[in-house]
């Protein structure tokens, strides 16, 4: 006996058929409206898993590069300070020589003491300097302005630090972090005092100790230059190298986006001449449908 | 040799028979659509002749049997892949729907909640002295614990749907079991005389087919013409007898929850061996697949929580705490610290100590005391009770326990303090100085201390709170992101997420495909089926036409032998 085939037979294998078209067609319609070719763990398990992986990965790169920018802004405006500082100190060693000469009366010498006091708290107040409202250089003491004056007379005696020590860092990449910041009596009373060099500048003209000017003053503020010199190129150094790492960053997180695009986008060439084609099946499965399920032999009997 | 009137008997027996062919051809074709009717036939037998002189002489034609052409083997194989499809069918909807409510890869699912959160943390490091980083902390860490509590919410809520399904299915059961058993009285009775019951058999095989869907069931047809029908060894049906099915619930499928049922056989309370159909579906992913991905997600926060909070607890934050009582409260605040049963805490402290810093409110000065956690095993260990008193002991700090055991700190009045650098984890693990609150996915939450005083969030390692620019304990909390604090150290957060969502996407996958290849091999079977049984209105209408003739032959036959008794009776006169 061969197959028969009966109404029921043709209607089910036809309702299946166009219902398998059906699904066919729903599934790239929604790649279509979603743009993506994963839309569900199940549509891609490795895809998906490798997919949630990118995301993070571009969060991090993203977070990174934020962080580096931070580091960037208060490295870039330690920098600017100091060049002020030390466009100052240029100005006051400048002055300190004329100071030392021989020739100058004590009326002079004490126009030049008052315009090395004017540097001093011109200098007090850059090294007080805040960026986004904490203090550059006061350590770890971010809220502790870090520079305090000793007022004698209306003149500044002494100046202490109040700032700490320690250093604050950033994260830039996994396990690498960079120290944003210098605490200021590394930058200012490390091996010199530079402000109690500007005091005793003022003073000594003052006294007219030309003596102490040219054979001790001079060697005080060439270290207090030297070591304001170390610190503007340390941070130099410092964004030179975060640069170095945010553009690496940045060519990191274009190739993770154009990977995640690979891993997770529908080809939307291919979709929609794939739409027009399971279109096209659907409607022959329904036109064959329609002329399969018709005759029956009772059409022909009289 | 016979009379002419032998010979009408003849020919009437042919209009008899095949009136009957006609009409159950009539009743073929009137069943065309219904639902597992199987074609019927007319066996025409002729009668037994008559011996005369001359041979046996027919006698014509009876209808010895109307039997339905039905492959009793093709159901019983129809019913197993019913029971595989519906199986796979539940699994696979229910595991689609588990799979929606993480909504990965995107933007809204756990892992990128997780790296907003991260990503808040070094913002933070950044900047610890702003308030408003530390808002925005809290904000998206609220977040994330919202997301873990909706989660597991909704796992549990797919379990409870399964859970329901069933209780609700065990009545459509009985409803057919108790059909069964009353068509098995009717095939009974019907077949007491030795014809076969067809169109109850079909209604049969329906029933059957439909129970299929719902459990894996054996059926074995008895001598009277009954079917027996057993789920797992137990009878449901055997005869006219149906065994009521009802849903018992058993505390000991899931300790935490009290409605989870057991199907059983109501009269003796056993529980039903069921190994295929709906039931074995909604069974599997109430109290295995959805429970896995449950599991994974409670260690996940879990896990989270712990080790977030380890971190945070060594550190300090811009201001100090004037009184704090400990999140977690002990069973037995006598018990040692490190026994994790008479606790009743979810982690265990080690041997070690931890750091408390007393400050006046000027905050120019702090006094530090070391207070060290005796978890050795050797000698005498700390209890909570032994904590709060080495505690208490420091200058202006007193603490207690609390009468619902709980570890309570307060400062003197114009004294605030800091506890930090904890080898112990005792802090993190009775929940004091911590930043999440709760033990898994379905209570996290930030907090409510560090909710209301943002300024403990805890970024500074160092005891001196003018050192606001400290940032070293957030930079370490920042670092938990890559750190593999999961599967015995080998996985991060990350890492564990992905292959939870990577495991879930595999099984749905399975699930879905083997439920396509399973329907494809049911419909193959239905369609086999119904290549023997179903009714061909081409065929019907040739057998029509045939028994047609059929009849009109015999119609002319008898006028031919009315005819000739005619002459008979009014010729030979």
């Amino acid at each position: 006996m061969g197959v028969r085939i009966t109404p029921q037979i043709l209607v089910d294998s036809v309702l299946a058929d166009i219902r398998g078209a059906h699904g066919r067609l729903a599934e790239t319609q929604r790649m279509l409206a979603t743009g993506r070719r994963i839309n569900a763990p199940s549509d891609d398990p490795v895809g998906a898993t490798r997919a949630i992986g990118i995301r993070t990965s571009i969060a991090n790169v993203n977070q990174f590069l934020e962080n580096i920018r931070e580091a960037d802004t208060f490295a870039g405006e330690s920098e600017t300070t100091l060049r002020a500082i030390i466009d100052n100190i240029h100005r006051a060693r400048e002055l300190t020589v004329r100071g030392a000469t021989g020739t100058l009366d004590q009326q002079q010498r004490d126009a030049i003491a008052l315009e090395i006091n004017e540097i001093l708290e011109a200098i007090v107040d850059l090294a007080n300097t805040k960026s986004n409202s904490r203090y550059l250089f006061s350590g770890t003491r971010t809220r502790v302005t870090p520079f305090v004056s000793t007022i004698v007379g209306g003149e500044i005696t002494a100046v202490s630090y109040a700032g700490n020590s320690s250093s604050f860092s950033a994260i830039v990449s996994p396990g690498v972090t960079v120290e944003m910041n210098l605490p200021g009596d590394q930058v200012f009373q490390n091996f010199q005092d530079t402000f109690q060099a500007l005091i005793d500048i003022r003073d000594d003209l003052r006294a007219s100790d030309t003596d102490s000017l040219s054979n001790v003053r001079l060697g005080e503020i060439d270290d207090a230059m030297t070591a304001l010199l170390d610190a503007t190129a340390l941070f130099g150094a410092k964004m030179n190298r975060l640069d170095l790492i945010g553009q690496r960053l940045e060519d990191q997180s274009l190739s993770l986006t154009t990977l995640l695009s690979e891993t997770e986008e529908a080809d939307f060439m291919e979709a929609i001449v794939q739409l027009e084609s399971q279109e096209s099946a659907l409607q022959a499965a329904l036109h064959a449908g329609a002329r399969v399920l018709q005759p029956s032999l009772l059409d022909y009997i009289a | 040799m016979g009379s002419l009137f032998s010979s009408l008997d003849i020919a009437v027996s042919g209009l008899l028979a095949h009136q009957a062919a006609i009409q159950v051809t009539g009743h073929n074709i009137a069943n065309v659509d219904t639902d597992g009717y199987s074609r019927q036939r007319a066996e025409l037998v002729s009668q037994v002749p008559q011996i005369t002189p001359y041979g046996p002489l027919g006698r014509g034609v009876t209808v010895a049997d109307i039997f339905r052409i039905r492959n009793r083997f093709l159901d019983n194989v129809f019913q197993n892949e019913t029971e595989n499809f519906l199986e796979l069918s539940v699994e696979r909807d229910f595991l689609l729907r588990i799979q929606d409510i993480f909504q990965e890869p995107g933007e809204i699912g756990l892992s990128a909640l997780m790296d907003e959160f991260f990503s808040s943390v070094q913002a933070l490091a950044n900047y610890p002295e702003q308030l408003p980083l530390r808002a925005s902390l809290i904000a998206s860490a609220s977040v994330l614990a919202e997301s873990f509590n909706d989660v597991d919410s909704r796992l549990q809520q797919i379990r409870t749907d399964a859970n329901n399904e069933i209780i609700m299915r065990v009545s459509e059961v009985n409803s057919l079991t108790e059909q069964l058993a009353e068509l098995n009285r009717s095939i009974i009775r019907a077949e007491a005389d030795g014809t076969v019951a067809n169109d109850f058999r079909d209604q049969r095989t329906v029933l059957l087919d439909e129970l299929a869907e719902l459990v894996d069931i054996y059926t074995v047809e008895m001598s009277n013409g009954s079917v027996s029908v057993l789920v797992g060894g137990d009878v449901l049906v055997e005869g006219t007898y149906w065994s009521e099915l009802a849903t018992q619930v058993n505390p000991a499928l899931d300790p935490d929850r009290g409605d989870l049922v057991d199907i059983v056989t109501a009269s003796s309370g056993r529980v039903l061996n069921i190994s295929g159909g709906r039931f074995r579906g909604l069974l599997d992913i109430r109290d295995v697949y959805a429970p896995e991905v449950a599991t994974r997600v409670n260690d996940l926060a879990t896990t989270l929580i712990f080790e977030f909070n380890r971190i945070h607890s060594q550190g300090s934050g811009l201001t100090g705490f004037t009184s704090l009582t400990s999140d977690n409260a002990v069973l037995d605040p006598l018990a040692d610290l490190d026994d994790s049963v008479a606790t009743g805490l979810t982690f265990t402290p080690t041997d070690g100590s931890f750091e408390i810093d007393v400050m006046d409110s000027f905050g120019t000065s702090w006094t530090m005391t070391v207070i060290t956690v005796d978890l050795d095993g050797v000698g005498v260990d700390d209890s909570l009770t032994d904590l709060a008193a080495n505690i208490d002991a420091v200058a202006n700090i007193s603490a207690s326990v609390s009468a619902d055991n709980r570890l309570v700190i307060t400062a003197d009045p114009t004294y605030s303090f800091t506890l930090s650098h904890d080898t112990s984890n005792v802090l993190a693990v009775v929940g004091s100085n911590t930043f999440f609150s709760g033990s898994d996915a379905s209570d996290m939450v930030v907090n409510p201390v560090i909710v209301n005083d943002p300024t403990l969030i805890a970024a500074s390692l160092s005891q001196n709170p003018l050192n606001t620019g400290d940032n070293r304990n957030a930079l370490a909390m920042a670092a938990l992101q890559e750190t593999a604090v999961l599967d015995s150290g080998t996985s991060t957060l990350n890492d564990y997420y992905e292959q939870t969502i990577g495991n879930l996407g595999t099984t749905t996958r399975r699930a879905s495909d083997e439920a396509i290849i399973a329907e494809s091999f049911r419909r193959n079977i239905d369609r086999r089926r119904e290549e023997v049984a179903g009714v061909s209105l081409d065929e019907e209408a040739a057998n029509l036409t045939r028994f047609q003739r059929g009849y009109q032959a015999s119609a002319r036959v008898f006028s031919v032998i009315d005819e000739l008794l005619d002459t008979l009776v009014n010729g030979l006169i």
